[in-house]
C-alpha cells in the first residue's frame, strides 16, 4: 500500500509538473520589434499585453502576457513566433537587421506591422530592402485571416481615422505562407492599448482585439 | 545531104514529138479526168447535201458517180491511153507534120507532103524531087517546130487543176458539202439528219486558278432553241449533273462559274442537241500553309519576345521588330508584306519558305503576298491588323514636400517621391530657379539637379535630401522648383511628366515673428473669449440648477430643452478649446522649426499641451453623455444629479482654461525673451557678414549692395528696440517677473542707439568713406555682443527668478499642508478618544470645518500658484481634492455621530494631505536639481543624464579591459563600481518616483531589469571581473536607458497623429492573390487573343474566353 501511494504520488507529480512545464514552454509570446531609424517603435506598450490577455480569455491558446521587446539585429527574435512592429516615423534598418529579419521570416517567423500613422512610406521602403524580389500584395476580403474565428467581411477594421482612406491589409508571402502582414489606414494595435490612451469606444476596441485574435491564430495555424 | 539520114532524123524527132505529145495528152487527160471526177463527186455531194439520201440512196449515187467517173475516164483518158500505146505510123507522122505546117506558115504542108512522098506511096515523083522537097521542107523547119512544147498543155492543166482544187476546197471547207461528201463516201452508213442547230461552249479547254471564276459562253449556230442546260461533272463525280438552265432564244448565253476549286467537264444540251464537252482544269495557287511571327519589343522595355503561330494580328509596342517565317504549298518566286498604307516590304524566299522582318511604326494592316514560280499570287490573303500599344507616360507623385516650403534653420529639404512607369525611367531631375531676391538677380532659367534613380526598376520610392547650401539662400530669397521624370522610351523619345511647381522661401525672421505674434495673440484672445463664455455658462448652469429644485417628479419639456442647450454649449466650448490646443501646437512647431524657442520654453509648451488635453477630459465627456441620457427619462432627480456633476466638470473646465491662459501668457513672455535673444543673435551674425564683406570689397564692386544691407539692418535694429520695449511693458503687468531688470535692459538697448550707428555706417559707405563706416560697424558689433549676452542673462534670470518664486511658494504650501495634516491627526485622535455625544460631535464637526476652511485657503494658494507654473500637477490637485472630500465626510459623519467613520475619513484626509505634500516635495527636489518643473520632462532629462553618465562609465571600463590588473587599475575599478552604484541608486529613486506618479507605464524599457543588471555590474566591478560579459551588460544597460529616455518624450502634437476613431468601412475586395508568375499570365492572355482572332463565331469566342478565364483563375 505504501509503495503504491508513493508511486501514485510520483506519477501525479510528474503529470502536473510536466503539464506545468508544458504550459510554460508552450506559452505564446509576442515581442515588440525594436528597429533603427528613430521612430517610436516602443509606443503604447500596453498593446500586445492586452491582446495576449484577450487571446487567452477567448481562445484555448495560453499566452505569456508581458511586454517584451527584441532588437531586430539580435538572434533573440528567433525565440518568438510572432513579432510586432509599429511606430509613427522613420524606419531605417541596418544591414544586420535586414539579414536577420529576412532569415527569421524565411525560417517560418511571422511579422505583423501596423502603421500607427506616418510609418507607411518608411516601412514600404524597408520591406523592399528585406525582400527586393517580393511585393506587398493586398489581401482579398475572403482571405482566411479575415474569416476565422471572427469574420471581417471588409478586411482589416478601421480603428483610427488617419487620412480617412480605406483600411488595407497587405502581405508578403514566402512559398504561399503569409510571412509579413501589414495594416495601413487601419491601426488595430491602437485599439489594443489601454482604454484611456486613445479613448476609443469599447466596441472599437473589441473589434480591434478580435482582429488581433484572428492575426494570432492565422500566424500559428496557416 | 543524105536523104535517108535526114529523114530518119526527122522521123525520129517527129516520133519523139508525137510520143511526148501523146504522153502529155495522157497526163492531161488524167488530170481532166480527175477534175471531172472531182466535179462529179461535188455534184453528187451537192445532191446528197440537198436531199440527204439514206444509205441505199447514197449507194445509188456512188454507183452513178463511179459509172460516170469511169465513163469520164474512158471518155477523157481512154483515147489517150490507146494512143499512148498505139504504134506511131506514117499517117501519124504526116498528121503531125500537117499540124506543124499549120503552126508554121512557112512550112505549111511541105513537110507533110515530103513525108508522104518519102513514104513511097506516091511513086510518081522522082527521088530528086522528093529530096528537093524534103530539103525545102527542112529549110523551112525550125528546131522549135519539132520540139515538144509543154506550154500547149499548161493552160489545160491549169484550168483542170484549178477546177479540181476549187472542187476539193469546196468539199473540204464548206461544212454541208463536207458532210455530204462524208456521207457519200460512207454510203453504207446511216447518218442522222443534221440538227437544226448546234451548240458550242467556249472556251473549250481552259485552265483556271483554284478559286477563280470562269465565264462560259454558250453559242448556238442554226435556229437556237428556247433554253439550254449545262451539265457538269467535276473530278470527284462520276456522272454529269445538270447545273444550270439558261434562256437561249438569242442563240447566246453565258454562265459565270464562281470560285472553281475542282477541275470539271461540261457540255450543253438543248432539245437533244449536245455540244462538245469542254474541260476546265483547276490549278492551285500558292498559299501560306503556316507561319510564325515573333515579336521583339524595343530593347529599352526589357520585355521578352513572344511568338504567335498562324496568327498575324499584331498588338505590340511601337518600334517592335517582327520576324516572319513561314512556308507555302509551292515553290516561291517572291514574298511581300503588303501594308495598307505603307510601302511593301519584301521577304526572302527559299523554295517553299519565306523569312524576313518588319518594324512596327504605325497602326494599320497588312497581308502576306506570295508568288509562285508560275507567276501566280496567293488568293484572298488574310488581312492582319497591327495595333500599336502605347508606352505610357511615367507617373510622378510628390509625397514630400506636401506644400510650399518656408525655411527655418534647415539647410536640406527632404524629398520623397513615388515614381512609376510601364517600362522604366531614364532620368529624374529637380529643377529650380531663383524667382525673387532682395539682392541677387532672379534667374529666368531653371537649374537642373539629377536625382539618382534605379533605371532597372519600373516603380520606386525616392528618398532624397536636397542640399540647399550651394544655393546660399538669403533672407527673402524665393526659389521655385519642380520635379521632372523621364521614361526610357527610346523609340518615340523619352516622355516626361512634371510635378507642380513649389516654392521655397526664406522669410526674414522679423516677418515670421510678427506673423507668429499675431497668430498667438489671436489664440490668446480666443482662449479669453472661450473663458468668458464659460463664465457666462457657469451662471446659466447655476440658474438651471436652482430651477431644477422643484417638487415635481418630472421635468418639463422646456426645462429639458434648456438643460440640453446648456450641455451643448459646454460641449461646444470644450471643442473650441480642443481646436485652440491644435492651433497653439502648430504655432509652437513653426517656432521650433525656426529655432526661436529655447529648450525651456519648448518644454513649457509641451506642458501646456498636456494641460490643454486635460481641459477636455474624459470625465467631462462622460458627464455630458450622462446628462444627455438622463434627460431622456425626464426624471427630475436624475436630471438634478447629472446637472450637479456637469457643474463640477464645468468648474474644472473653466479653472483649467484660466490656468491655461495664465500659463500661456507667461510662456509668451518667455517666448518674447527668446525672440529678443534670437533677433539679437541674427542681427549680430548679419552685421558680421556685412562687415567682413566690406573688408573684402576693396574695389567697391559690391558697395551698393552692402550699403543696402546695412540700411536694412538699421530697420531691424529699430524693430529690436521696439520689441525690447514691448516686452518690458508686458512684464510690468505680470507677477513674479524681472520687470525692473527688463526695463533697465530695454533702456540700455535704446541708449546704445544701434539703429543710428547702423544708419551712419550705411551713409559713410554711400559716401565712399569706408574706414569710417567700418568704425561704426565695429562699435555696433561690440554693442550687439554686449546686448546679446545681457539678453541671455535676462533669459536665464526670467526662468530662474520665476522658478525661485515658485519654489518659495511651494515650500510655503508644503509647510501649510504639513501643519494641516498634523492638525487633522490631532483632531482624529480627539475624535477617537471621546465617545460620540451631541456636544462632542458638534465640536468635532466645527473644528473639522475650520480645517476645511484652511484647506480652501491652501487650495486657493495652490490655484494661484498653478497659474504660474506647471509644477503643480493634476495628481496633486486630486490628492488635495480627496483630502477635502474626506474632511467633508468627516463633518457629516461627526454630525451623524458615527465616530468610526469620522476617524476613517480623517485618516484618509490626512493621508491625502501627506501625499500631496510628498509630491510637491519631490517636485521641488527636481526643480532644485535644475530639471525645471516639468513632470515627465524631468524624468526624460534625468534618464538622459543617466544615460550620459553610463556611456562615460562604459568607455572607461572598456579602456581598462586588457592586460593585467595593476594596483592603480584595481583602485580604478573600485571607483567605477562606486559610480555604477551611484547611477543605480539614482535610477532606483527615479523608478520609484515614476511609479508613484503613475508615469512608469510610459517608460518602454523595463527599469527593474536595468536595476538588476546594474547590481550585477557593480558586483563584477568590485570583484575586478573585467571581461566581455561585463562590457556587454554595461552596453545593455546603456541601450535600455536610452530606450527609456526616448520613450518618455511625449510626442509632439501633430495633426497627423491625432487618434480619431475610424468609422465603419465597407468597400470592394481587391482581386485574388496571384501566386503565379507574370509570364504565365501574359502567355494565357496572348493565347486568348490568338483564339479570338481565329474567326470563330461569337458563341465560340465566348466559350474560349470562359475557358481561358478559368485557366487564369487557377
Amino acid at each position: 500500500m505504501k509503495y503504491f501511494l508513493v508511486w501514485a504520488a510520483i506519477i501525479i507529480f510528474l503529470i502536473f509538473s510536466s503539464s506545468e512545464f508544458a504550459q510554460n514552454g508552450d506559452l505564446f509570446k509576442i515581442a515588440r520589434l525594436k528597429y533603427s531609424g528613430g521612430s517610436d517603435w516602443y509606443n503604447d506598450p500596453s498593446a500586445e499585453v492586452n491582446l495576449l490577455n484577450y487571446v487567452a480569455e477567448h481562445t484555448t491558446i495560453k499566452t505569456d502576457a508581458k511586454y517584451r521587446f527584441v532588437d531586430a539585429a539580435s538572434t533573440d527574435i528567433f525565440d518568438y513566433p510572432f513579432l510586432f512592429a509599429t511606430g509613427h516615423g522613420n524606419m531605417r534598418l541596418t544591414e544586420k537587421e535586414i539579414s536577420n529579419l529576412r532569415e527569421y521570416l524565411k525560417k517560418g517567423g511571422f511579422l505583423y506591422v501596423d502603421d500607427d500613422y506616418g510609418l507607411d512610406k518608411y516601412f514600404r521602403r524597408e520591406i523592399k530592402r528585406i525582400f527586393p524580389d517580393k511585393k506587398l500584395v493586398e489581401l482579398p476580403f475572403d482571405y482566411g485571416l479575415y474569416q476565422k474565428p471572427y469574420k471581417f467581411p471588409y478586411g482589416p477594421p478601421k480603428i483610427h481615422k488617419h487620412n480617412g482612406k480605406a483600411p488595407q491589409g497587405f502581405g508578403i508571402f514566402i512559398n504561399g505562407r503569409l510571412a509579413v502582414y501589414y495594416t495601413y489606414e487601419s491601426n488595430p494595435s491602437d485599439g489594443w492599448v489601454d482604454p484611456e490612451v486613445h479613448k476609443d469606444p469599447p466596441e472599437k476596441r473589441e473589434e480591434a482585439l478580435k482582429f488581433g485574435v484572428n492575426l494570432v491564430l492565422w500566424a500559428l495555424t496557416q | 545531104m543524105n536523104r535517108n539520114k535526114s529523114y530518119a532524123d526527122i522521123e525520129k524527132r517527129l516520133r519523139s514529138l508525137i510520143f511526148k505529145e501523146r504522153t502529155a495528152d495522157f497526163f492531161l487527160s488524167g488530170i481532166r479526168w480527175f477534175t471531172a471526177a472531182v466535179v462529179l463527186f461535188l455534184f453528187f455531194s451537192l445532191i446528197e447535201a440537198l436531199f440527204r439520201f439514206s444509205s441505199s440512196g447514197r449507194t445509188i449515187l456512188i454507183l452513178l458517180f463511179v459509172f460516170f467517173v469511169l465513163a469520164a475516164f474512158l471518155f477523157i483518158s481512154g483515147r489517150t491511153i490507146l494512143l499512148l500505146f498505139k504504134k506511131i505510123r506514117l499517117n501519124d507522122l504526116i498528121s503531125r507534120a500537117e499540124l506543124i505546117g499549120k503552126d508554121n506558115r512557112k512550112v505549111k504542108d511541105e513537110l507533110a507532103n515530103v513525108l508522104d512522098l518519102v513514104s513511097g506511096e506516091y511513086n510518081d515523083f522522082s527521088a530528086d524531087l522528093i529530096e528537093a522537097a524534103f530539103i525545102r521542107a527542112l529549110d523551112l523547119l525550125s528546131d522549135d517546130d519539132l520540139k515538144f512544147n509543154p506550154r500547149n498543155y499548161l493552160s489545160g492543166l491549169r484550168d483542170s487543176a484549178l477546177i479540181a482544187l476549187a472542187g476539193i476546197l469546196f468539199l473540204m471547207l464548206i461544212p454541208p458539202a463536207r458532210s455530204a461528201a462524208n456521207r457519200l463516201i460512207n454510203y453504207d452508213v446511216e447518218f442522222v439528219s443534221p440538227p437544226e442547230f448546234s451548240v458550242v461552249l467556249m472556251p473549250q479547254n481552259a485552265v483556271v486558278i483554284k478559286g477563280d471564276s470562269l465565264k462560259i459562253n454558250i453559242v448556238a449556230s442554226g435556229k437556237p432553241p428556247g433554253r439550254v442546260s449545262l451539265f457538269e461533272k467535276d473530278a470527284d463525280q462520276t456522272e454529269f449533273e445538270k447545273v444550270k438552265s439558261l434562256p437561249f432564244d438569242s442563240g447566246k448565253a453565258a454562265f459565270l462559274k464562281r470560285k472553281i476549286f475542282l477541275s470539271f467537264k461540261m457540255f450543253a444540251k438543248a432539245e437533244g442537241i449536245i455540244s462538245d464537252t469542254i474541260s476546265v482544269k483547276v490549278i492551285n495557287p500558292p498559299s501560306v500553309s503556316g507561319f510564325t511571327v515573333e515579336v521583339f519589343p524595343p530593347e529599352y522595355t526589357r520585355e521578352k519576345s513572344f511568338k504567335q503561330y498562324d496568327n498575324g494580328n499584331l498588338t505590340a509596342l511601337k518600334g517592335s521588330r517582327v520576324f516572319f517565317s513561314g512556308r507555302t504549298n509551292k515553290k516561291l518566286d517572291s514574298c511581300l508584306i503588303k501594308f495598307k498604307f505603307q510601302k511593301a516590304v519584301p521577304l526572302k524566299v527559299k523554295g517553299e519558305k519565306f523569312l524576313g522582318s518588319i518594324k512596327l511604326n504605325k497602326n494599320g494592316s497588312y497581308r502576306i503576298m506570295v508568288k509562285d514560280t508560275a507567276g501566280n499570287m496567293n488568293r484572298f490573303p488574310i488581312e492582319y491588323s497591327i495595333e500599336l500599344t502605347d508606352d505610357a507616360y511615367p507617373k510622378l507623385e510628390v509625397i514630400e514636400p506636401e506644400k510650399d516650403i518656408e525655411l527655418g534653420n534647415e539647410d536640406t529639404v527632404p524629398v520623397i517621391l513615388k515614381i512609376s512607369d510601364d517600362y522604366g525611367f531614364s532620368k529624374l531631375t529637380l529643377n529650380y530657379r531663383l524667382s525673387a531676391s532682395e539682392f541677387k538677380k532672379p534667374s529666368e532659367k531653371f537649374t537642373s539637379l539629377s536625382i539618382p534613380i534605379n533605371k532597372r526598376e519600373n516603380e520606386e520610392d525616392i528618398f532624397y535630401e536636397w542640399n540647399l547650401r550651394p544655393l546660399k539662400i538669403e533672407v527673402n530669397d524665393r526659389y521655385l522648383f519642380y520635379f521632372e521624370l523621364f521614361d526610357n522610351d527610346y523609340v518615340s523619345g523619352p516622355k516626361s511628366v512634371k510635378s507642380k511647381t513649389f516654392s521655397l522661401f526664406l522669410p526674414p525672421l522679423e516677418d515670421f515673428l510678427a506673423k507668429s505674434e499675431k497668430e498667438q495673440n489671436q489664440s490668446v484672445k480666443k482662449l479669453e473669449k472661450t473663458l468668458k463664455e464659460a463664465k457666462k455658462l457657469k451662471d446659466e448652469f447655476q440658474k438651471l440648477s436652482s430651477d431644477l429644485k422643484k417638487n415635481k417628479a418630472k421635468i418639463s419639456w422646456e426645462e429639458k430643452e434648456k438643460l440640453k442647450k446648456a450641455a451643448e454649449k459646454l460641449e461646444k466650448l470644450a471643442k473650441k478649446s480642443e481646436e485652440l490646443k491644435k492651433e497653439i501646437a502648430e504655432q509652437r512647431k513653426k517656432l521650433q522649426k525656426k529655432n526661436v524657442l529655447s529648450e525651456k520654453t519648448l518644454k513649457k509648451y509641451s506642458e501646456l499641451q498636456k494641460l490643454m488635453s486635460e481641459i477636455n477630459s474624459e470625465t467631462l465627456k462622460k458627464a455630458l453623455e450622462k446628462m444627455q441620457s438622463k434627460l431622456e427619462n425626464m426624471m427630475r432627480d436624475d436630471a438634478q444629479k447629472a446637472m450637479e456633476e456637469l457643474k463640477k466638470n464645468e468648474e474644472a473646465f473653466r479653472k483649467s482654461l484660466e490656468r491655461t491662459i495664465s500659463l500661456f501668457k507667461r510662456i509668451l513672455a518667455e517666448q518674447k525673451m527668446d525672440e529678443l535673444v534670437k533677433r539679437t543673435s541674427e542681427i549680430e551674425k548679419a552685421q558680421k557678414k556685412i562687415s567682413d564683406a566690406v573688408k573684402r570689397d576693396s574695389s567697391g564692386k559690391n558697395r551698393d549692395e552692402l550699403t543696402q544691407k546695412q540700411a536694412d539692418l538699421s530697420k531691424r535694429l529699430r524693430e529690436l528696440e521696439k520689441k525690447g520695449k514691448e516686452l518690458s511693458e508686458m512684464l510690468s503687468k505680470m507677477e513674479d517677473m524681472p520687470k525692473e531688470e527688463m526695463k533697465k535692459l530695454s533702456e540700455e538697448l535704446q541708449n546704445q542707439k544701434n539703429p543710428e550707428l547702423s544708419q551712419k555706417a550705411a551713409e559713410k559707405m554711400m559716401e565712399d568713406k569706408v574706414q569710417q563706416a567700418m568704425q561704426n560697424q565695429r562699435k555696433l558689433m561690440k554693442n550687439l555682443k554686449q546686448m546679446s549676452q545681457k539678453m541671455k542673462n535676462m533669459q536665464s534670470m526670467m526662468s530662474g527668478q520665476m522658478q525661485q518664486k515658485v519654489m518659495t511658494e511651494m515650500a510655503r504650501v508644503i509647510q501649510e499642508l504639513i501643519k494641516l495634516s498634523k492638525r487633522e491627526e490631532a483632531l482624529k485622535q480627539e475624535a477617537g478618544s471621546n465617545s460620540p455625544d451631541n456636544k462632542r460631535s458638534k465640536e468635532i464637526s466645527e473644528k473639522q470645518n475650520n480645517l476645511l476652511n484652511d484647506m480652501d485657503v491652501i487650495l486657493k494658494q495652490l490655484n494661484s500658484l498653478s497659474k504660474k507654473t506647471f509644477a503643480i500637477t493634476p495628481e496633486m490637485g486630486k490628492a488635495l481634492g480627496k483630502a477635502k472630500n474626506n474632511m467633508r465626510r468627516a463633518i457629516s459623519s461627526a454630525l451623524d455621530k458615527n465616530g468610526r467613520n469620522v476617524m476613517r475619513n480623517q485618516q484618509s484626509a490626512m493621508a491625502a494631505l501627506n501625499d500631496a505634500a510628498n509630491m510637491m516635495s519631490a517636485m521641488m527636489n527636481q526643480m532644485a536639481n535644475g530639471q525645471g518643473g516639468g513632470g515627465m520632462m524631468s524624468l526624460s532629462q534625468q534618464l538622459k543624464k543617466m544615460a550620459g553618465e553610463q556611456m562615460q562609465l562604459n568607455q572607461m571600463t572598456q579602456q581598462m579591459k586588457g592586460g593585467g590588473m595593476s594596483m592603480k587599475q584595481a583602485a580604478m575599478m573600485k571607483r567605477l563600481a562606486g559610480r555604477q552604484e551611484a547611477i543605480r541608486k539614482s535610477l532606483e529613486e527615479l523608478n520609484r518616483e515614476a511609479k508613484a506618479s503613475g508615469k512608469s507605464k510610459k517608460i518602454a524599457s523595463n527599469l527593474e531589469r536595468v536595476l538588476e543588471q546594474m547590481k550585477e555590474v557593480v558586483s563584477d566591478l568590485q570583484s575586478q571581473n573585467l571581461d566581455d560579459e561585463l562590457l556587454k551588460k554595461q552596453q545593455n544597460i546603456l541601450s535600455r536607458l536610452l530606450d527609456a529616455q526616448r520613450s518618455v518624450n511625449d510626442r509632439d502634437y501633430e495633426k497627423k497623429r491625432e487618434s480619431e476613431t475610424g468609422k465603419m468601412w465597407s468597400g470592394k475586395s481587391p482581386g485574388k492573390i496571384d501566386f503565379s508568375d507574370k509570364e504565365k499570365k501574359t502567355n494565357l492572355e496572348k493565347e486568348l487573343l490568338k483564339a479570338e482572332q481565329e474567326g470563330y463565331s461569337r458563341d465560340y469566342k465566348e466559350l474560349i474566353k470562359k475557358y481561358y478565364r478559368s485557366l487564369k483563375e487557377k
